[in-house]
């Protein structure tokens, strides 16, 4: 089912789907914080630039 | 597509403005959406070829390291094909069957490796679909810090994104309710604009390869 928040944006939404809008935002939001936050996430980082670099040096 | 230096390259595009691939992405912009997805894509990927075994951290982590790079690397992405997540699976899958094989190469003889073949692919699980629509949602909150007033995104980040009555927000920033509602309305309207732009319009619609 599409997301409401892709609806075109003349397009009216209901006080439901406002609702499930500002619920999946709210979600995102915080997961995204946590996210950035999470050792795996910085592991991944430096893992990639550590290749990154050893790929620039071949 | 040349690999970017570092990830403090967060303005460079990755793709020339002139190219036709309709995801603009940076090196920060790739990781902000991509990781959690990737994670999800790589832990189901693994679940599936290996009856249900869960996945060690660790050889995830490298995985998805691995495709990254390999993204960059091979610039093989064609958007008229179908969409990014969908081939980002199509090289994790690769990469899972390829460390299955390392680990365990007579216990693996059968899995399907390479790219091509589509039928060793498992379908698209519900935490991944989960995981990417609000890695999705999280950038597009970060497109429109970027593009409203800080004063508008502050309110809009108390009532809608904190969950902060709009009187309590009104209080604490000194306005009447008026200027909350009347905000809000318009930080939602221009949310919506921006989510109907092709970029991400094109990851939420096109089918899958």
């Amino acid at each position: 089912m599409k997301n409401p928040l892709f609806k075109r944006p003349e397009e009216k939404l209901s006080a439901r789907e406002e609702e499930e809008i500002t619920q999946e935002l709210a979600d995102a939001y915080r997961q995204n914080e946590l996210g950035e936050k999470r050792p795996e996430f910085r592991r991944i980082v430096e893992n990639v630039e550590k290749r990154i670099k050893q790929e620039n040096n071949k | 597509m040349p690999l970017p230096d570092t990830s403090l390259s967060l303005l460079s595009r990755l793709r020339d403005e002139g190219d036709h691939t309709g995801w603009q992405v940076s090196w920060k912009r790739f990781h902000e959406l991509y990781h959690g997805p990737l994670m999800a894509m790589a832990a189901g990927i693994y679940r599936h070829h290996t009856g249900g075994a869960v996945p060690p951290q660790e050889a995830l982590e490298d995985v998805v390291a691995t495709v990254v790079v390999d993204f960059f690397k091979r610039d093989r992405f064609d958007p008229e094909r179908g969409r990014l997540r969908t081939y980002l699976r199509v090289l994790t899958n690769a990469r899972i069957v390829d460390m299955l094989r390392k680990e365990r190469p007579l216990a693996h003889d059968s899995i399907d490796a390479g790219e091509e073949l589509a039928e060793s692919l498992p379908a698209e699980s519900p935490e991944e679909e989960r995981s990417f629509q609000q890695a999705l949602l999280a950038t597009l909150i970060e497109d429109l810090r970027e593009q409203i007033p800080l004063r508008q995104f502050e309110i809009f980040e108390m009532v809608k994104l904190k969950g902060i009555s709009p009187d309590a927000a009104a209080s604490e920033l000194g306005v009447n309710r008026g200027v909350i509602d009347n905000t809000i309305y318009k930080v939602m309207l221009r949310l919506r604009e921006i989510a109907s732009t092709p970029e991400y319009e094109e990851e939420y619609e096109k089918p899958s390869f």
